[in-house]
């Protein structure tokens, strides 16, 4: 069931009916009803998928209850036993109940990420095709999310849940199995199991934010695609023009198509009363790559951070290579210095972005992403003195006006260049679109190539009057962040707010991309 | 102040109350303004408007029961048969009910449509619809062209439910599938204002007559009627033979007055690039007549209507003004001669349309001699908002 899709409506509108109209007297009960719709939500891309939600669910909920078991009978053994026991008795027995618990995590994350690499790999390793093994609805954002859970119960900064059923809503709740945000247990779960009351405040923020969310979907980002459809479609017919054209688009569609999906998802659960973490804050507004990537899929940078990053950061490997190069000779250089100092964590970046790169599936341009991500935010990082003196000499500002357009310029450039890798079926067809771009420069053929991807002139004009207004948008909300559009239109007069609905929903009517669609061609009398 | 307090309790509730009201209002206020704009849309602007759209729904635009003789088919029909100048020659009312590349498979609707509507003397259906290929039976846009001009009642539910199994909500809400047409209003903005026109008017002017000012060119052989090619038979293709006989099973239990209708081929150049349609033209020919109905072909030219290939035709298949003019008098008369089709009678408002009609016929047809006798660019002369404005120019001269 596409978000987009008018099934999906009437499935939002009945579950917020039933939720809110769910008796007062059962009220602690309420969270079965998002339970249930996330599995009626799941239940319509497929009951063969159920197996799978359910494995992670159970996996991640037991997994998680035999780890808060050995925790606890350790605190009680540890408490009943304070006095008999000696100091290294007690570390010895606090040992022992991490060795298990460390194992129980693991055995977890074996199995849960094994079944993700095998369908995302096993076709490709074993099979000799392309693509998934099966495509599972949501398994990459809900095995994320469950991961995250255990690694938190494993760390013993949450409390295990001991509900099975509620853990089931934490993993499936259907606003943000397909695209995400993954939520964090600590800030979701609670919001999740909450008797939320009907908030009209609230209704009309979600509402605001589906409606933004569905524009940037349909209206913008499926329009968008029509044209890059058709160059993916043949790649190799299209000049060099072309395809720098489409890699642009497509900076701009995934964007929208992207934080489109995940404005819905917000949408949907403001409505419930439960606020879910924002996924873009303008990225193509970041100055660097580290940036872009704290703006972007926030979430999933959030993950990575917190449950690869930093694990691997402070990891024994790299402090120990840290502390010998710091007492190299190198070391006591100012770049050895330097190098000892950043080190761990730019070896750690490059991980983190090789291991999204191979996330994103079995493809050597995928893993060339990460390598080219990782690489530029390592070299940024180690090169950073460099950096610095060599502005320095030039007497250059770092905080001026027109440096910081340059950079937020050259980042976008820096972003263009990884979604080649995005863009391009393959790998070699990445290194060949590099190539057009730099040698395959003619604007007339680069306009008839443009002119027949399946958009016409006025298709095209409106698409960059979109990217002003969605511009002009950004450059607002950049300088307000602590408020939101939706806010400051909530406080206008009725007139203004209802008029931007009224137009919001026909601009979404009118020039979103549903339906089977109008192609004059067809109507077109071939003897007439 | 015991009085203050209780008028503050009871101004919470009230504000409350008005709160809640004014929501109401606004939310249906809301619905509404949506349903209108998408209706008025649907209706005028992204319907992909054109000749086709502005023909059908000018047919329902007529007066109940004030029109002599219904014409169904495609193309051939409103390219050769001129109501205007059949009331000014004959004096009996007629329309032609009829789209491009119209199929033999919407017949039995359009047929259903005509006689709910109308009470004619007499129908004729041209046989172009029942020649084409299975391909072309099955381009939606064959039936689109009927179906979504057709009014929503339950021969239109009939005719989509026949034709199509998928998106079917789409052909009941057209808007649905045309709203993607925004990017190319440009070109059917003249249309848009037209039928907008003949919605506040209540009738259109031309009567859905269309043609192109151009005199088609061949170098190509054309037969003439004794040529031994032009007796053949050639079988039709599966859908159309098999759909040809469904329609006419349908007029046998509908127990039509088979003196009502009159099955036509009506004239086309006839070239070794076409000769295959003209036999199984005769194939058709031979069916409708098994079922005891009239048909006659005036492909060949058989009852001197003096048309010449080389002059009156702008392509193969269609008339320009002259071939129009030549064989829309003689159809009108030979209605008049073989089937007894007289003048109408009208009231006053509806004869000062017809009169309207005829003038706008008249202007239309002055205009399309003008742009082909100056060698001006190809155009599609019919009731579009601009091309009336340069008919207009011609009324009365």
């Amino acid at each position: 069931m596409s978000y987009t899709s008018i099934k999906f409506l009437i499935f939002v509108t009945v579950t917020i009916l039933v939720y809110f109209l769910f008796p007062k007297k059962w009220k602690e009960y309420k969270w079965t009803v998002l339970l249930l719709a996330s599995y009626v939500f799941y239940l319509f891309a497929g009951i063969q998928y159920v197996g799978f939600i359910l494995f992670t669910t159970a996996s991640t909920f037991f997994g998680a209850l035999w780890m808060d078991k050995m925790s606890r009978s350790t605190k009680d053994y540890l408490r009943e036993h304070k006095a008999e026991l000696s100091r290294d008795e007690k570390k010895k027995r606090k040992e022992r109940t991490k060795r298990n618990k460390r194992l129980v995590v693991a055995l977890v994350l074996v199995l849960n990420f094994g079944i993700l690499a095998f369908l995302k790999y096993a076709k490709v390793l074993f099979m000799g095709g392309t693509g998934d093994l099966l495509v599972v609805l949501g398994i990459s954002f809900y095995t994320f999310q469950s991961m995250g859970y255990i690694i938190d119960i494993y760390r013993d900064t949450v409390p295990a849940q001991r509900n099975f059923f509620k853990f089931a809503l934490f993993v499936s709740f259907f606003p943000q199995i397909v695209q995400g945000p993954i939520g964090i247990y600590s800030s979701l779960a609670e919001q999740l199991y909450k008797p939320h009351s009907f908030d009209y405040d609230r209704f009309r923020q979600g509402f605001l934010l589906i409606l933004w969310g569905l524009f940037k979907k349909m209206a913008i980002a499926d329009n968008a695609n029509i044209a890059i459809k058709a160059v993916t479609d043949h790649y190799q017919a299209y000049g060099g023009t072309t395809l720098l054209f489409t890699v642009i688009l497509y900076a701009f569609q995934l964007y929208m198509d992207f934080s489109g999906g995940i404005d819905i998802s917000r949408g949907v659960a403001q409505i419930f009363g439960i606020d879910m973490m924002e996924n873009f804050r303008r990225p193509y507004f970041s100055k660097d790559i580290s940036e872009y990537w704290r703006r972007w899929h926030i979430s999933l940078g959030n993950w990575f951070k917190t449950y690869l990053f930093y694990p691997l950061a402070m990891s024994n490997l790299f402090l120990t290579v840290s502390k010998n190069i710091k007492k190299s000779k190198f070391g006591s250089t100012k770049a050895g210095a330097h190098i000892a100092k950043v080190l761990p964590t730019s070896f750690a970046s490059f991980i983190v972005f090789f291991m999204v790169g191979v996330w994103h599936g079995a493809n050597w341009k995928y893993v060339a992403f990460g390598v080219y991500n990782g690489g530029i935010i390592m070299l940024a990082v180690l090169m950073k003195p460099v950096f610095e003196s060599v502005l320095k000499k030039l007497h250059i500002n770092p905080a001026c006006a027109p440096y910081t357009v340059f950079r937020i310029i050259r980042t976008f450039i820096l972003v263009l260049v990884g979604y080649v890798f995005d863009v391009a079926p393959t790998f070699e067809e990445s290194m060949m679109t590099f190539r057009l771009i730099f040698t395959d420069q003619n604007l007339r053929v680069g306009y008839g190539e443009i002119s027949e991807l399946g958009l016409s002139k006025v298709a095209l004009i409106y698409l960059a009057l979109c990217a002003v207004f969605i511009f002009i948008v950004s450059v607002v909300q950049e300088r307000h962040a602590s408020t939101t559009i939706r806010s400051a239109l909530i406080k206008k007069p009725a007139i203004v707010r209802w008029g931007v609905v009224y137009i919001a929903i026909m601009a979404i009517l009118i020039f979103g991309v549903y339906g089977s669609g109008f192609n004059a061609a067809d109507f077109v009398y071939a003897q007439f | 102040m015991k009085k203050t307090t209780e008028k503050t309790l009871n101004k919470k509730p009230n504000k409350k109350r008005r709160t809640y009201r004014n929501r109401v209002i606004m939310i249906l206020s809301l619905v509404l303004a949506l349903v209108i704009s998408v209706m008025f849309l649907q209706e005028f602007v992204l319907c992909n408007p054109n000749h086709n759209t502005e023909r059908v729904r000018g047919f329902y635009l007529e007066d109940k029961n004030s029109i002599d003789v219904v014409t169904i088919g495609s193309s051939e029909i409103y390219c050769a048969f001129a109501p205007g100048l059949n009331y000014k020659e004959c004096g009996f009312t007629s329309y032609p009910f009829a789209t491009e590349g119209n199929t033999v498979r919407n017949f039995k609707a359009m047929y259903k449509e005509a006689v709910r509507t109308q009470d004619p003397k007499l129908i004729v259906i041209e046989i172009n619809g029942a020649l084409y290929s299975d391909a072309n039976m099955e381009r939606d846009a064959n039936l689109r062209r009927v179906s979504d001009n057709i009014p929503l009642n339950e021969n239109k539910t009939d005719l989509i439910n026949s034709s199509v199994t998928e998106n079917k909500i789409e052909y009941y809400l057209p808007f649905i599938k045309y709203h993607g047409s925004w990017d190319k209003l440009q070109n059917t903005f003249a249309w848009t204002i037209s039928l907008m026109q003949d919605k506040l008017r209540g009738y259109t002017l031309l009567k859905g007559v269309k043609t192109f000012n151009e005199i088609y060119k061949t170098e190509s052989k054309v037969f003439y009627k004794n040529d031994k090619a032009l007796k053949a038979r050639r079988a039709l293709f599966n859908e159309a033979d098999k759909t040809l006989k469904e329609f006419l099973d349908f007029l046998d239990e509908e127990g039509v007055d088979k003196s009502k209708i009159l099955f036509v081929r009506f004239p086309h150049v006839v070239t070794p690039a076409n000769i295959t349609r003209y036999q199984r033209g005769n194939t058709i020919g031979d069916t409708i007549r098994s079922y005891g109905y009239n048909f006659v072909s005036f492909e060949m030219d058989d009852e001197g209507i003096d048309l010449d290939p080389y002059n009156d035709f702008y392509n193969i298949e269609h008339m320009n003004i002259y071939g129009q003019q030549k064989f829309s008098k003689f159809f009108a008369h030979y209605l008049q001669d073989n089937y007894g089709i007289t003048a109408s009678d009208l009231t006053d408002k509806q004869k000062a349309e017809w009169d309207e009609a005829v003038r706008y016929y008249d202007a239309y047809a002055a205009y399309n001699k003008d742009m082909i006798e100056s060698g001006a660019e190809r155009t599609e002369i019919g009731e579009s908002y601009f091309i009336m404005k340069e008919i207009e120019k011609y009324l009365d001269k």
